[in-house]
Formats: structure tokens, sequence, C-alpha cells
């Protein structure tokens, strides 16, 4: 009774483990793993969007399946947890039995097998039994493979064997998707990635983590010291490129390195990428003043100094500037914000856009004369990404497995060839050449056929 | 002379090329093969030189870089791969018949470059995440894999249409019989997931140089990542399941429509490549 029990429950372990191992179960997850990606890509994703369930049903679905940040949502880590354990549970199953089949030498086969193997050729050369040993084994080791000879009474066996390893190739490549996967793992758990501005001149120690998760100090500061924009004569950026320094926790500098886009700066396993820039600020302004008669004029100062207006005893303050600034829903791009005191101590609010010259004309009212943005030296902002991701090293590991271990299962295979030399009544020697491969028969065929050659030839 | 005049002249030779290997197949000409063949080499020596001079102009613009980074460069280059893929197939063995198939898939690539008003054949300089040699690793090695894939795609519609050994039903037997077209489908769908992954790690790698990150789900790599999913399912169904012939079939025309999905139709979906331009 007892004993029974445990049988019945090894039966249901056995069971499970076996659906684990089964190849239908990879094949039902990978295809899962497919159509969810294809409705990830036609739903826009927010990663790390957490949308509130709202009222109607599709809202309250689309929170609880993550819809909006699907490859992050509990159900796809399940099902790249479910691959994972497959592949282990799968591989646990079948490398034992293919460990023992790569450690052991095969036993050489019977003449018998030799002459019934299907890609078995035969043929005979007038010549000595001892020269045609030589020159079977000479015919195979030319291949890279390994040799040996069987001597049964008046009949010879050459054997050779190739990449008897190469049954193996299948596991690098499972393992390799195990190290992609476990790679994503220690990134996402130990890893981070965020962004900071930073205008010229300025330090920075924290930055603004993706996705809305809050800040994080980077244990260290980066001054960007300036900032470059190139761009080609039809306008196109052709580089982009700051100068950092960075500081430790006392303001002592550790290092100034120029960092391009694709060319990053790495200190403690913390990367600095170039990913965007923008206008923080004017260093300096020129405006154009241009009263209703006469000539206009140019005046060149700085933001929060006064510009004094020789018409009418008043004076200009550039308060604030905006790299994109919008007014009602309208982009105005970079606009100057201040104001107009006249000479009675009466102000008037002043938006400066420089792409918009009349923006200012339109809404001069009784003032006397209007104000353009003639031109501006900009203080840049560096927009830099800053990650760390310890996973990558795993990642890397297990892209070179995979494309290896493709090559291996691909284009190699576990190889054996036979010349089986017999001495016929009239003394010629009678040449039966054939082979076995784990896959890839038609290669092999080829090889034998080449072999052949070499072997009618002298 | 200029590359795109010369890349226009090799559009026509390709579609006459596709047409004789058409002709070739269904008169049963074996000369008409023969000169199918010595045109697509025509085509594709033209092809590569049209792509070389390209390059160089591009020097003499002052921008100097290779034609491997817009829709109408990416399309040449398809081209040229499918070409060299298809004249290597044709040569290794020794039959004519799927360049009645595939050649006009050689021709159609390029046709598209060459002919569709809405893609421009101008050189412009590259914006900066572009300037990197991982681009040309990443390029060169998803074409490949396309070709593969494409072939792959000829062979499978091949065998759907051969009504199987011994029936003697007209133009369709005259095929490579329906193993050696299911091998030869296998054969691509090997190269072809080979060059996949070599494309989609070395643009991985790339991602991680140019802003820190080897994977952010965007539609065009995820599109990569379910046309590897969908031709690892066929490796193993294969292997595993011995599924050969019709479905296997099937399951490589799924594949490619996945290839062409991550080619062109991801372009209507919302979010882009980051990298711009295909
Ligand atoms: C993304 C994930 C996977 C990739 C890229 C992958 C890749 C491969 C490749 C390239 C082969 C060789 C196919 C051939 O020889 O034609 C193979 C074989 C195989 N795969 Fe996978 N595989 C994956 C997932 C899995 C999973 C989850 C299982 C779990 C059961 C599995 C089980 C097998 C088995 C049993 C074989 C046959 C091995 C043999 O020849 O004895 N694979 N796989």
């Amino acid at each position: 009774m007892e004993k029974n029990r445990t049988t019945e429950e090894e039966g249901v372990i056995r069971q499970v483990w076996m659906m684990f191992a089964s190849i239908k179960l990879s094949i039902i997850v990978l295809l899962l793993l497919a159509a969810t990606s294809v409705v990830g890509t036609l739903i826009p994703q927010k990663p790390g969007a957490r949308p509130e369930a709202g009222e109607g049903l599709w809202s309250q679905i689309s929170s609880f399946l993550y819809l909006h940040d699907m490859y992050n949502s509990w159900w796809f880590q399940l099902l790249l947890l479910l691959l994972a354990v497959n592949l282990i549970v799968c591989s646990l199953e079948r490398l034992p039995a293919v460990w023992r089949w790569v450690r052991k030498t095969p036993r050489p086969p019977r003449a018998e097998r030799v002459r019934k193997l299907d890609n078995a050729a035969v043929f005979v050369l007038k010549e000595d039994m001892d020269k045609a040993e030589k020159k079977a084994l000479d015919a195979l080791g030319g291949w890279g493979i390994r040799t040996g000879v069987e001597r049964d009474g008046d009949a010879r066996l050459v054997h050779g064997e190739f990449g008897r390893w190469t049954r193996l190739g299948v596991y690098g490549v499972h393992l390799s998707v195990l190290l992609l996967l476990a790679g994503g793992l220690v990134g996402s758990l130990f890893g981070f990635s965020g962004f900071v501005n930073i205008p010229e001149g300025d330090t920075a120690h924290e930055i603004r983590l993706r996705g809305g998760a809050g800040t994080k100090d980077t244990g260290f500061s980066i001054r960007c010291d300036s900032f470059y924009v190139g761009f080609y004569p039809d306008g196109t950026p052709r580089e982009y490129r700051s100068t950092l320094t960075l500081l430790d926790r006392d303001g002592e500098e550790i290092l100034t390195q120029d960092i391009r886009v694709n060319h990053p700066l790495t200190y403690q396993g913390v990367r600095m990428y170039q990913s965007s820039y923008g206008t923080a600020a004017a260093r300096s302004v020129s405006l154009k003043l241009i009263p209703e008669e006469g000539e206009p004029i140019l005046m060149t100062g700085e933001v929060r100094e006064p510009f004094s207006v020789p018409f009418t005893d008043g004076h200009i303050v550039l308060m604030n500037f905006m790299d994109n600034f919008q007014l009602r829903g309208h982009r105005l791009g970079p606009t100057f914000l201040g104001f107009y005191e006249s000479a009675e101590g009466k102000r008037e609010t002043l938006v400066l856009p420089r792409r918009h010259p009349g923006f200012d004309r339109m809404r001069m009212g009784e003032r006397g004369f209007a104000i353009e943005i003639n031109d501006y030296e900009p203080l840049y902002f560096t927009g830099l990404q800053v990650s760390k991701d310890p996973g990558v090293g795993l990642v890397y590991l297990g892209f070179t497995l995979m494309l290896l271990g493709c090559w291996v299962v691909f284009y190699l295979s576990h190889r054996r060839i036979f010349v089986l030399l017999e001495r016929r009544e009239d003394g010629s020697v009678e040449y039966t050449l054939g082979g076995t491969a784990n896959r890839g028969h038609h290669a092999l065929k080829q090889r034998l056929v080449k072999i052949e050659e070499n072997l009618k030839k002298a | 002379m200029n590359s795109s005049l010369i890349l226009s002249i090799v559009t026509f030779v390709y579609g006459a090329a596709a047409l004789l290997y058409i002709s070739a197949w269904i008169f049963q000409k074996p000369l008409w093969g023969k000169g199918a063949t010595a045109l697509l080499w025509a085509g594709f020596l033209g092809n590569t030189a049209g792509f070389c001079l390209r390059w160089a102009e591009s020097y003499q613009m002052g921008i100097g870089r290779i034609p491997l980074s817009n829709l109408y460069e990416s399309l040449v280059f398809f081209s040229l791969t499918m070409a060299a893929l298809y004249l290597f197939v044709e040569w290794k063995t020794g039959r004519r018949e799927v360049g009645a198939f595939f050649g006009p898939l050689i021709f159609l690539a390029i046709a598209y470059a060459s002919l569709s008003p809405n893609i421009s054949d101008q050189i412009r300089p590259l914006v900066p995440a572009l300037k990197s040699n991982w681009l040309t690793i990443h390029v060169v090695t998803c074409f490949l894999g396309y070709a593969g894939f494409a072939l792959a795609f000829a062979t499978s519609i091949m065998f759907l249409i051969h009504p199987g050994e011994g029936s003697n039903r007209g133009w369709r037997t005259r095929f490579p019989a329906p193993e050696v077209l299911d091998d030869l489908t296998y054969r691509m769908v090997v190269f072809g997931f080979l060059f996949l992954s070599l494309g989609i790690i070395s643009g991985s790698v790339w991602a991680n140089s140019a802003w820190g990150s080897y994977w952010s789900w965007d539609p065009k790599e995820t599109w990569s990542l379910i046309t590897w999913i969908i031709y690892a399912v066929l490796l193993h169904v294969r292997l595993m399941r011995s599924w050969t012939g019709k479905k296997i079939a099937w399951l490589s025309i799924l594949g490619f429509a996945a290839v062409m999905f991550t080619y062109f139709g991801v372009n209507f979906l919302p979010g882009l490549h980051s990298y711009g331009s295909f």
C-alpha cells in the first residue's frame, strides 16, 4: 500500500519531469513568445509606465496583463522562465547519454557492416597489401582524422574518426540561450539605466531613472566641460561631442575624456553615452530694435542684464531662455522671455521667439518699437544616457557560444570512415570504402568521393 | 556614368535573366538556361560595380561611407546577396529550375529600389549613430541571412506545387525531385539562421556601444526575434518531430513573411527603429 503510493508519487513527478523535458513544450513556449511579441509591437509600449486600473473592462484587463509594458510583465517573464526550465530539464535528460557517447572510443566495426553501409564503394587495385594500408592511412589522416588499423588474417580495416565532440555542439547552443536569459536577469536586478542633462560648466551626480522610477546617485560627479555639435553642409549632424570630467565625492578630478556617439566613457562599470543635446541658456544675446520710423539698431548684452533703449529711455531685461517654448499649444522653438520697463516704470512682458521675428511686432502696442532676437550664443547642455549593466558579460559570452555552437551543429558532424582491404586470389586488393555520420550525410558522401579519388591516384 | 545609372541597367539585366530562366524551364531549352546564367552573372558583376562606384562617389562628395544605410542602398545590396547566393547554389547543384522562381525575387528587390518614386537614390551623409564599423557587419550579415531565407522561400513554393515524384503532369515535373527541394530548403534555412543570428547579435553589440542597451524591444528588433524564433521552431520540428515536406515548406514560407515584415512592415508600426531609415 505504502509502497504503491510512493511509486505513484514518483510516477507523477516523473510525468511532470518528462513534460518539462519535452520538445513539444518548447515549441509551444517559443510560439507563444513569438505571438505575444507580435502583440507587443502592435500596442505602443511605454516601459515603466504603470497605468492604474481604470473603469472599463478593457482597461482592467490591460492593466492586469501589463499590455503597455508587456516585455516586463509577470506573464512574459514567466514564459521566459518556462523556456529556461524546459531547456535545463531537457539537457539534463539527454546530456548524460551523449556524454557517454563522446567519452567512449567506438570499436571498429566488422567487415560485414562496412560492406553493408549504404554509401559503400567497392573497387579493386593491383597492388601490395602493405602499400595499400599505408595509402589508406594517409588518405584518412590527411583529413584531420584520428586513424587506426585492425588486422584480421588477410583482411585489414583502416578506420578514421572525426569530431565526436561535435555532438555537444547543440548543448552549446542551448547553454548560450540560458546565458542570454541569465545575463538579462542579472542586468535587470543589479543594473540601472537613466538620463541626465548637464549644461556646459555644470556638474551632476544624480540621474533620472528610465520609466519614471526615481533618481539614482552614481557615486561620482560628472562635469560637462564643453559640448560641440558639427554639421554637414546640408544640415545633417556630423558629430556630437562632450568633454566630460569625472569627480569623486570630495570634488577631486578623476579623469577627463571626450565622448561621442558610439564612443562612450566607462568608469567603475558605469557607462556614459552621448545621447542628446540642447540649448540650456544663452551666453550672450544680440537684439534688434526696430522703431516705427528710422533705422533699426543692434545691441549686444547678456541675459538678466538690462539693455537701455536709446529712443525711449526705458530698458529691456531678458530673464529666461527656453529651448522649446510653448504658448497656447504652439511650439515657438528657442525663445527669450523677459520684460520691457518704460521710463515711467510700466512693465510689459516680452516673448521673443528666435524663429518668429514678427511675433513681437504684432504685440508691440504703444511701446513704439519692435524687438527681434538677432542672434545669440548658445550655452549647450549635453544629454547623457548613464547605465550600468553587470549582465553584459554573460550576454556576450552567450552570443559567442551561440555562434560557435550553431557553426558546429550545422556544419560539422561526427564522422567515421572505413577502408576495408581484402586480398584477392589474383594478388590484387579489393577496397571497400564507406562511412557513417550523425548528420550531414551529403557532406560525408562528397568527402568519400574525394578519398576514393586519392586512393585510386597512385 | 554614375552608380544610379549602372544600377538601373542592372535592373533590366536581372529582369531579362529571370525571364530567360522561366522560359528555359517552361520550354525545356538547356541552352537558354546557360544564357540565363550568363546574364545573371553579368547582372551580379554590374550590381557589384554599381555598389563599389556608389561607395567611391560618396568619397568624392566628402561623405565617405559604405552604401548600406538607407532603403535604396539596402535593396540594392539585398539583390546583390541574393544573386551571389543563388549563383553559388546553382554552381554547387548544377540545376537551374530554381532560377525560374528565385530570379524574379532578385529582380524585384532592385526594381523596387530603382523604379519606385518614393525611394530616393541620393547619397546622404551618415548621422553620428550610424558611424560605426558595426553598421557594415550588421547589414551584411542580416542581408546574407535574408537571402538564405528568400531562397528557402522559393524552394518551398516549388516543393508545394510539385505534383510528386513519378507523376507526369507537364511543366511542374521538370523540377528537381521533392527530396532535393526539401533538402535545399533546409540548408538555406540553416544558412539563413546562422547569419540572422549573426545579424541580431552584431546589431545588439552595436546598440550597446552606441547607447548602452543591447536590447530594447523596439519593433524592428522584436520582429527580427520573432523571425528567428519561427526558424528555430522549424529546425526543432524537423529534427525532433521529423517533419519534412509540406509542413516544413509552410513554416519556411511563414518565416519569410516574417522576414519581409521585419524589413518593410515595421515602418507602419508605432515607434521606429531607433537607427532610422530601415
Ligand atoms: C531559443 C531557444 C532555442 C534555440 C535557439 C535552439 C536551437 C537549437 C538548434 C540550432 C538545434 C539543432 C537543430 C538541428 O540540428 O537541425 C537544436 C536542437 C535541439 N533542441 Fe533546441 N533550441 C532552443 C530551445 C530548445 C528548448 C527549450 C528545448 C527543450 C526541450 C530544446 C531541445 C532541443 C533538442 C532536444 C534538440 C535536438 C538535439 C539533438 O540533436 O539531439 N531546444 N536546438
